[in-house]
């Protein structure tokens, strides 16, 4: 009894310290964790990332865009819209693109802007969408109304093309520094002749850490 | 009574003349259109729009231009740096910039359509464009749709 008193006050000294070292360690963490927020996409001030972002994407899309409605390119000859089939858009960075992210908006823009449509029947790796074909095997069938399947010779071929490249260099500038440039590189062709009706080049450039993984 | 009459002629005509002749003072800037909009008084103090320029393209797309005046060491007169035409039916946009550093500033253009609605599209973004120390600069837009018929620019300091 007489010796129990020290031991029993040691371990609680001991208890009391753990729980002050794990309140710490909590303040600590708690203190160190970023809290997470939603990107106001209409006025992001966020600081720029060595990587390819929704930004770097939007400013590519919307120069692509821009350039062609000024080019005229997209004038029809008797009025009337193109039917635009979308090609190749070849990603030739370190990263992994799905580059739609380019192609999604320069699609949305052209459609809206009267001049262009977009097939999707018809792409480079076959038809984006397959039930345009699918659906015109509806035809052997006796349990749909053929009044309402799709006709022979309804659809429209593509008169343009859309082609393209993202490139990505990277430049070292010093041990710590480095630079990356990315070149989104869009041609539009006439699929009748073959010829480039419109071509544009976006360059976006970024410098800085070493450390920063561009890929 | 006659001589009288002359005198005020002439010193009329000479006041005509003089003013007729001479260059635009510091700080009077003849443009004030609402569809441009420089945002923060910092800015507002040196960079001052002087005018706009549009038309419609082969396409039907509107194309607009801006052409602005540093108020702070007065006009910069486009002439001397395009050399060729009249600043008010200059081919591109120029503004002076008139503070001792580069700048970075920003517009955007907000495409209205003939019903007053604003249009949406990635063309209305925030564009960086640069304003070199005493130098001009300029920027153009165009509309994403045929049936745009207005706009509204905005164009502020780049922020961080």
């Amino acid at each position: 009894m007489f010796f129990s008193r020290p031991v029993s006050i040691r371990k609680q000294g001991k208890g009391i310290l753990l729980v002050g070292v794990a309140l710490v360690y909590g303040v600590f963490l708690s203190g160190c964790t970023a809290t997470t927020q939603n990107i106001n996409m209409y006025n992001d001030n966020g600081g720029a990332v060595m990587a390819l972002d929704y930004r770097d994407f939007q400013q590519a899309a919307s120069e692509a865009v821009e350039s062609m409605l000024r080019s005229g390119a997209l004038n029809k000859q008797g009025g009337g819209r193109y039917v635009l089939a979308v090609s190749r858009i070849m990603n030739d960075t370190m990263q992994r693109i799905d580059t739609d992210q380019l192609v999604k908006k320069i699609r949305v823009e052209l459609l809206q802007s009267g001049k262009v449509v977009v097939t999707t029947a018809v792409g480079a790796n076959g038809p984006e969408d397959q039930m345009a074909m699918q659906a015109r095997e509806l035809r052997k069938s006796d349990e749909f109304n053929q009044k309402t399947v799709a006709k022979k010779g309804q659809m429209i071929a593509p008169d343009l093309s859309l082609s393209g490249k993202i490139i990505q260099r990277n430049v070292r500038i010093s041990s710590s520094k480095q630079q990356v440039e990315y070149y989104f590189q869009m041609t539009l062709t006439d699929i009748n002749s073959g010829l480039a009706f419109w071509e544009g080049e976006s360059v976006i450039g970024k410098r800085g850490s070493n450390k920063s993984v561009s890929w | 009574m006659i001589q009288k009459i002359k005198k005020l002629f002439l010193v009329l005509f000479l006041c005509a003349l003089v003013t007729g002749c001479a260059p635009l003072a510091p700080g009077k800037v003849p443009f004030n259109d609402p569809r441009v909009t420089v945002v923060g008084s910092f800015l507002r103090s040196d960079i001052k729009v002087t005018g706009l320029n549009t038309r419609i393209n082969s396409g039907n797309f509107m194309e607009v231009q801006v052409t602005g005046i540093n108020k702070a060491t007065g006009y910069r007169n486009t002439n001397a740096t395009s050399g060729h035409g009249n600043t008010s039916t200059a081919t591109s946009a120029n503004t002076a910039n008139t503070s001792t550093g580069y700048r970075n500033l920003e517009y955007k253009i907000d495409w209205i359509d003939r019903d007053g609605f604003v249009i949406k599209t990635i063309l209305s973004r925030w564009t960086l464009f640069p304003a070199y120390a005493s130098s001009t600069f300029s920027f153009a837009g165009v509309a994403p749709k045929t049936s745009a018929s207005d706009f509204r620019i905005t164009i502020r300091k780049k922020e961080k």
